[in-house]
């Protein structure tokens, strides 16, 4: 059986290439089927599944043909690119990305910016003429390179930047100049010296190598272990591994990396919703880290790409007969797809995106009453809250429906106070990192982040309510408590999260709960036209 | 000061700089040139922090917006020629000149959008403004980033004639 799936394949314009998801990933599946239909992608290849299989059998060690296909698959990227792979004129760098056969959004790795050295770095300012966008990429990649290979402890680089940062008064790190960079990129090549002993490859094809292994290792890491757990996934054999030519979204004024849901993955609604950041690459936004400007901010600035986008979404829901959740690059004004999949949503959106897909003629109602089968239809409400006072403060709303429950700071005290009450987890920023705080909770509040982060989504897709990027809230770790504006709360107290508003309220508010009649019925009526009872 | 001529004079002391004459050719008047683009672009930092906060200027700042982005542009164009001209410097090779020559094409044509885009910018500013001091302000802006852009130009083609010059040594 093994002989029979390809150990590599090709994807990139002028390319037809079919990967199964089952195979390769979803990541690879999709990327070779729409870039094979004229959407564009950075050109890449995929190793299958099997490598990974291999890998974990032979006591992790790399299968022996995989350092030729890495040579094979840099040697076709140089030829759809004109880039070098590690050469001081013009350097080809790229992306390692994980892909199960599942979606498994945030639970693996992905590292960008391979095949940096000081060599390359030079190259790629002379090829640029951009500084400051060089020494950018040089430090995400040291970050990068040393959390997820050599497991480098992440706060250690939080620190050196925060530092530059309030040394230079800037408070967004799109705000650093090339020169602070320069220092930040200077102070993470210390931080190899003094963690652990392993020095960064300078010979950037084991910078892949090592890549590659620390890719395929992500997918038994303890996060990816638990989402597996707690969304019940279960016969997926491995991952896959894509590797692409980098596409920048720190490049310039007209480059940035963004989020873009098909529908309205709260409501359901048919409508396009984006969350972009100008100055970022791809992991910034679903990270959680920063905050994002709307899509109406991201079509002035730039207009052709937010048309392109909006054409490839259109043609990418139609292609999978499903809302899709699609991330993306604008490199100097161009549109690439990075990622495009099944969008996570909360139930009452499922209802509604099933009905509405039929009534678009876009799938048949077996296929509609299929998709909510693992739902309680009689269950979902829209629910509304009966407050007495003002809100505290405004938040972006990440997940519908109404939570009250006991403030805490860290995952482990939301699982402690879940023991004996509901808890809100209210934390600066959310990673995947926190799904067993965010699963022991009933809702998610964060200070800074996108709706569209992979926390925002995990939180989402299991039901939770969410509410991002909430300014105006402080937190003190060390004192356990937070603070709006004019007032503390400590761990342990209520509070209460309106999802549909985004609004943060004090103590234990009422609600009031209306159940989507005309969508269930609808589906109540295809059931009992197909003769099944109970739907 | 942007737009004056300068020259060096060595002393005992050192090496000064004054605004006294010329010496066209020299690195001294490539140095020159360069620091009159960095005071150009300083000079319209300057105006751009006297720019009132309120009223509604969306399309001035648009266009300002594109005519400084077509600006730094150049200035990332020039810092290719001068890195293509230090590598061709040391290699002497095909491929580091033909860097040189794309880069100083690249400034030319910049320069040439950068006149339209002052037009473009000239021509919202006499339609839309209607305050006298801001109108002046605006215009200082835009004409300021175009003479960086302008000067840039210089400073390329001043380069590539060295290159050239020191191909004929």
């Amino acid at each position: 059986m093994t002989n029979e799936i390809p150990r590599i394949i090709f994807f990139g314009p002028d390319i037809k290439t079919a990967a199964a998801s089952e195979d390769f990933g979803n990541k690879a599946s999709v990327l070779s089927r729409i870039s094979a239909l004229g959407i564009p992608v950075p050109p890449g290849f995929a190793l299958p599944v099997n490598i990974c299989e291999e890998y974990f059998r032979n006591g992790q060690v790399l299968p022996g043909d995989v350092p030729e296909l890495l040579r094979q698959g840099l040697a076709f990227i140089e030829r759809s690119t004109g880039l070098q792979y590690g050469a001081g004129r013009r350097p080809l760098l790229v992306s390692v990305r994980s892909g199960a056969p599942v979606s498994m959004p945030g639970a693996m790795e992905t590292i960008l910016n391979i095949g940096l050295n000081r060599s390359t770095l030079r190259g790629l300012i002379a090829q640029t003429g951009n500084p400051k966008f060089a020494w950018d990429s040089y430090r995400r990649f040291l970050e990068n390179f040393g959390t997820v290979v050599f497991s480098h402890d992440p706060g250690l680089y939080r620190k050196i930047e925060r530092v530059v940062m309030e040394n230079d008064r800037v408070p967004d790190e799109a705000g650093l100049d090339f020169a602070a960079l320069r220092i930040i990129a200077e102070q993470y090549e210390q931080l190899y010296q003094r963690t652990n002993g392993k020095r960064l490859p300078d010979d950037v094809f084991s910078q892949l190598e090592l890549a590659t292994i620390a890719i395929l290792q992500s997918w038994n890491s303890p996060r990816a272990r638990t989402f597996r757990n707690l969304n019940l996934v279960s016969g997926v054999r491995g991952t896959g591994v894509t590797i692409q030519a980098m596409v920048f979204g720190n490049l310039g004024s007209l480059s940035g990396a963004g989020v873009a849901f098909s529908r309205n993955p709260w409501t359901g609604g048919n409508e396009l919703l984006v969350d972009f950041k100008f100055g970022a690459q791809g992991e910034d936004i679903v990270s959680g880290l920063m905050g994002v400007v709307s899509h109406q901010e991201f079509a002035a600035r730039i207009p052709l790409a937010a048309r392109e986008l909006s054409d490839a979404v259109k043609r990418l829901e139609s292609l999978y007969g499903d809302m899709q959740d699609i991330e993306f690059t604008v490199q100097e004004g161009k549109l690439f797809i990075l990622q495009s999949r099944s969008g996570k949503r909360a139930p009452l959106a499922a209802l509604k995106i099933a009905v509405d897909l039929v009534r678009e003629n876009i799938i048949g109602k077996d296929e509609a009453l299929d998709r909510v089968r693992e739902i309680d239809t009689g269950a979902i409400t829209v629910q509304a809250i009966l407050p007495s006072e003002p809100p505290l403060a405004t938040g972006i709303s990440a997940s519908m429906g109404v939570a009250s429950g006991k403030v805490a700071l860290t995952s482990e005290h939301a699982i402690e106070f879940a023991r004996n009450s509901p808890v809100i987890l209210v934390q600066e920023t959310a990673t995947p990192d926190d799904i067993e705080g965010i699963g022991a909770s009933g809702g998610l509040l964060t200070v800074r982040g996108a709706r569209t982060s992979h926390a925002a989504v995990v939180a989402r897709q299991m039901g939770k309510v969410c509410i991002v990027s909430c300014e105006e809230l402080k937190i003190d770790l060390v004192r356990r408590l937070c603070t709006f504006p004019g007032r503390d709360f400590y761990e342990g107290d209520y509070i209460t999260l309106d999802g549909q508003s985004g609004r943060v309220y004090a103590g234990i508010v009422p609600i009031v709960a209306e159940k989507p009649t005309e969508l269930i019925d609808q589906l109540r009526q295809w059931s009992s036209d197909k003769g099944i009872v109970g739907q | 000061m942007a737009g004056h001529a300068i020259y060096v004079r060595n002393e005992p002391a050192g090496t000064t700089i004054s605004n006294l004459a010329p010496l066209p050719g020299s690195p001294v008047s490539l140095i020159a040139t360069a620091d009159d683009v960095a005071d150009y672009l300083e000079e319209a930092g300057f105006f751009i922090t006297l720019i009132p906060g309120h009223g509604d200027s969306k399309d001035i700042f648009f266009e300002l917006r594109n005519l400084a982005e077509l600006v730094l542009k150049g200035c990332r164009g020039f810092l290719k020629i001068l890195i293509a001209f230090q590598e061709f410097h040391r290699t002497n090779q095909r491929e580091d000149m033909k860097d040189l020559l794309t880069a100083v094409d690249e400034v030319f044509s910049i320069e040439r959008l950068c006149d339209e885009s002052l037009r473009r910018t000239e021509r919202v500013i006499f339609e839309q403004c209607a305050d006298f001091k801001e109108f002046q302000l605006y215009l200082e802006i835009a004409r300021t980033l175009e003479e960086a852009s302008n000067t840039l130009l210089k400073v390329a083609f001043h380069v590539r004639d060295n290159m050239i010059e020191s191909m004929n040594r």
